[in-house]
């Protein structure tokens, strides 16, 4: 008998496309085609499951005991799977669209788990890790992503160790024998390191003394990194500490050095380059052209499938060095100690990753005048503007004297915020709790925080409750494929799913003093808190890292076609799986406010 | 009516061997056949059957795992017209058998089930012919026609209006998903899908009905 033809259409969907051969055959002789008319249930709540459905055309949408429908089923997707290996159905499922549909039965179903570790896999494993196995399948096709690559795939230099009482000229000449820019030093079980710059600056100090021992220039302990790590993330190490070099470890023993140099030969050369420019721009005009640069090494890196998290981590580095730059340019020295520049909301919590406008202020310090900050604020602005850094539809900028007051001012402005809450005051608190000090002195927005975290300590459980009910400000529409909400099937990334969270963990860190910025951190932090349910934490940020990949995708698409930046992501032309990721993304954003309304009791409200 | 028990009777007479005389015996299951053929050609009395594609219906459901497919050993050589539209060549019969081996086992599958199809009266000639030589008498099997099922279902804006009655058309007309290419026992599963659709529509009796 030849089922050649129905073998290659399951053979098209996931997860039978990961069957063998033998597998496939095993499937085809468990499996039915059944016909059901719009309208019939197929899958009665509390009821037993017999079989998975698999669609091969039309519509079918599963619903909660109230009613409310969770989500929807097209060709080529399951559904059926959770009421089979759990015995009960959790939901209801009804046919919205004539339905066409393999039926595989239960004994072949539990064949094929047992015959396949993906096919288990996909059915079994939970959300996060059917996340990290469908986004595997999105990114192995196109993508060598040296998100991937660790360090021990790069190249690594030969260390040149020498014992802490070495003489300096013996350590420089083995140094030099060995061609490497750097001396590792070791002490005991403590390593240091003398770099070659280092040796040049004590030359010009005439601080050199080479019949002294090494230990005495050597600075203690040496960076290091181990070899399993992330290339990437040693970059990143690399821009936060301004180094050039890192020791390579492999069971805490020194293995090799990494130079930046090789790091780059990954990049493209690109995205160093691009904060190289900004540290040596000596005029606005170099400063401007360097920090232009960053379109480019967005797409590069997307391209080259980084985490749109730390995407954004990479680009608010950036960001944030130009900022503190423009700052230095701009206003006189004398002025720069007594304020703090800000940079607010998702620039704050470094999650920015396209320029989509600037919420920045500044804080100077009591007893100084303020008025002679404004000019320079001005032209900090329109510099900014001028930079690509669009203007903020809030007017939340530093050339706004509303955000350019000093600490008293802050002060009984955030009383006013918490003491009469209307809109504004709420977005203004929620950006302003955000709030990340870039230049000048950054004890003066500590201070400042100091009192948002004693007002709602000794305040009120109301303002907490209302300033988290913003979390479900906007409705997250789940199973939004035929729904009302979206006829035309466009969804705006930023309502439904990106603020719910960011709000929502917003108001937890709030709640519980949780001083880190960016919401993964958050969530992290909740959940070694025990606030959140590891679960949860997990899936969330997963979620939260998938609708930042998407949103980026999306805004990515608009600057490629000269379109102002948006956020509304049409589902149709996403890929099947894309699709699937961020259905089942918005799932969870749905359970997430379900939380916050549960935490917060926000039903009486 | 007393024609055809006239006609059934005098089958039953014919019969070679009491064997067969089960397919004879009323039905009263639920299942149906779903069957259709490849053919040499358009002519039932003279053409040749290539294969044979069979599924069964049970619980309105289409069991493919119980399905039905057999290739027929040609007694010349394939006209080659016939190659074009099945695409079948000599060499892909290597695994064909005798034409009354290959009827015997349909006659096993199909047992008295009625047997549904597109035209399955043209089926059911070309069927027949062979089992008169075979077992001494036509396929007794009662007959369910999809392209009437379908015409009684289609609303027609004008009593003139022509109906296209083509295979392709009404699949796509019901909004059936194509399976793969025309061989027997994909049509077969595809007729399947449309008897299945076409039962859960209402016959329509409106004024051009």
């Amino acid at each position: 008998m030849s089922f050649s033809d129905q073998k290659e259409f399951l053979k098209s969907i996931c997860p039978f496309s990961d069957l063998s051969d033998t597998g496939l055959d095993l499937a085809i002789e468990n499996i039915e085609i059944g016909f059901y008319a719009k309208d019939s249930e197929i899958i009665i709540i509390g009821s037993e499951a017999s079989v998975l459905y698999i669609v091969i055309k039309g519509e079918v949408k599963t619903y909660d005991e109230d009613g409310n429908i969770i989500r929807d089923y097209h060709e080529t997707e399951s559904f059926g799977a959770n009421a089979l290996t759990s015995n009960k159905s959790q939901t209801s499922c009804i046919v919205t669209e004539d339905l066409i549909c393999y039926e595989l039965s239960r004994k072949g179903f539990i064949k094929l788990l047992n015959n396949s570790k993906k096919f288990k896999q996909f059915y079994l494993m939970d959300v996060v890790e059917r996340m990290n196995y469908l986004k595997k399948k999105e990114t192995s096709s196109d993508l060598s992503s040296f998100m991937v690559d660790r360090v021990d795939a790069s190249y690594i230099h030969e260390p040149c160790i020498v014992s802490s009482d070495t003489l300096v000229s013996v350590a420089i000449k083995k140094s030099v024998e060995m061609k490497s820019s750097s001396i590792v030093v070791k002490k005991g079980n403590e390593y240091g390191i003398v770099t070659d710059s280092g040796i040049k600056i004590a030359l010009a100090e005439e601080t050199l003394n080479l019949a002294s021992t090494i230990d005495q220039m050597a600075q203690f302990p040496i960076i290091s990194v181990d070899k399993e790590d992330f290339l990437f993330n040693v970059y990143l190490l690399l821009l936060q500490k301004n180094i050039k070099r890192v020791a390579v470890r492999e069971n805490g023993e020194i293995i090799g050095m990494l130079e930046q140099m090789d790091i780059l030969s990954y990049f493209a050369n690109n995205s160093r380059l691009a904060t190289v420019k900004i540290e040596k721009s000596k005029t606005i005009d170099e400063l401007r052209e360097a920090s232009m640069d960053y379109i480019s090494v967005v797409k590069k890196l997307h391209a080259q499938g980084v985490k749109a998290r730390y995407i954004a981590k990479l680009i608010s580095e950036i960001n944030l060095k130009v900022f503190s730059k423009l700052f230095e340019m701009i206003l006189p020295e004398n002025l720069q100690k007594d304020c703090a520049l800000l940079v607010m909301g998702s620039e704050g919590r470094g999650e920015q990753i396209l320029r989509t406008d600037q919420d920045n202020g500044l804080i100077i310090r009591d007893g100084i005048e303020t008025s002679q900050y404004y000019p320079y604020m001005q032209k900090f602005t329109e510099m900014l503007i001028s930079f690509g850094y669009p203007r903020c539809d809030g007017n939340i900028m530093v050339s706004n004297p509303y955000w350019c007051k000093n600490e008293e001012g802050y002060k009984k402005e955030i009383i006013h915020w918490i003491e009469y809450p209307d809109m504004d005051s709420y977005m203004h608190f929620s950006i302003f709790f955000d709030a990340k000090c870039v230049a000048g002195d950054p004890e003066l927005l500590e201070s400042i925080k100091y009192i948002i975290s004693k007002k709602i300590d000794t305040d009120n459980e109301v303002y907490m409750a209302r300033f988290a009910k913003l979390t479900t400000l906007f409705e997250t529409p789940v199973g939004f494929f035929s729904t009302l909400l979206n006829q035309d099937k466009k969804v705006d990334i930023k309502k439904a799913g990106v603020f719910p969270v960011v709000q929502g963990t917003r108001s937890l860190s709030l709640q519980y003093k949780i001083d880190t910025l960016s919401t993964v951190e958050r969530i992290k932090e909740l959940k070694s808190r025990k606030i959140l349910p590891d679960s949860m934490a997990d899936e969330l940020i997963e979620v939260f890292e998938v609708l930042l990949y998407l949103r980026l995708e999306r805004q990515i698409d608009c600057v490629r076609k000269g379109k102002p930046i948006n956020n509304v992501i049409d589902t149709e032309l996403l890929s099947r799986i894309q699709r699937d990721l961020f259905k089942d993304s918005l799932q969870i954003v749905e359970q997430f406010k379900k939380f916050i309304v549960r935490h917060f009791r926000l039903e009486n409200l | 009516m007393i024609f055809r028990f006239l006609r059934q009777w005098q089958n039953k007479r014919a019969l070679k061997s009491k064997e067969y005389i089960k397919l004879f015996e009323p039905y009263f299951g639920d299942e149906l056949v779903v069957l259709d053929t490849e053919t040499t050609g358009l002519n039932p009395k003279k053409d040749e059957i290539i294969s044979i594609g069979a599924v069964i219906i049970r619980d309105d459901k289409i069991r493919i795992s119980n399905s039905f497919e057999c290739f027929l050993k040609p007694s010349g050589n394939i006209n080659h017209e016939s190659i074009k539209i099945h695409h079948i060549r000599e060499c892909d019969l290597v695994n064909a058998v005798e034409p009354e081996e290959a009827i015997k086992q349909l006659l096993d599958f199909i047992g008295n089930r009625p047997i549904v199809g597109y035209y399955i009266s043209f089926d059911h000639k070309i069927i027949s012919r062979y089992t008169k030589k075979i077992i001494g008498s036509r396929l007794p099997n009662p007959t369910v026609e999809l392209s009437s099922m379908y015409y009684k279902r289609y609303r027609k804006s004008s009593s003139y209006e022509f109906v296209d009655l083509k295979f392709d058309t009404i699949m796509n007309g019901l909004g059936l998903p194509f399976l793969g290419k025309h061989d027997a026992l994909n049509d077969a599963i595809m007729s399947a899908m449309i008897y299945l659709k076409l039962k859960s529509m209402p016959e329509y009796k409106g004024a051009f009905s």
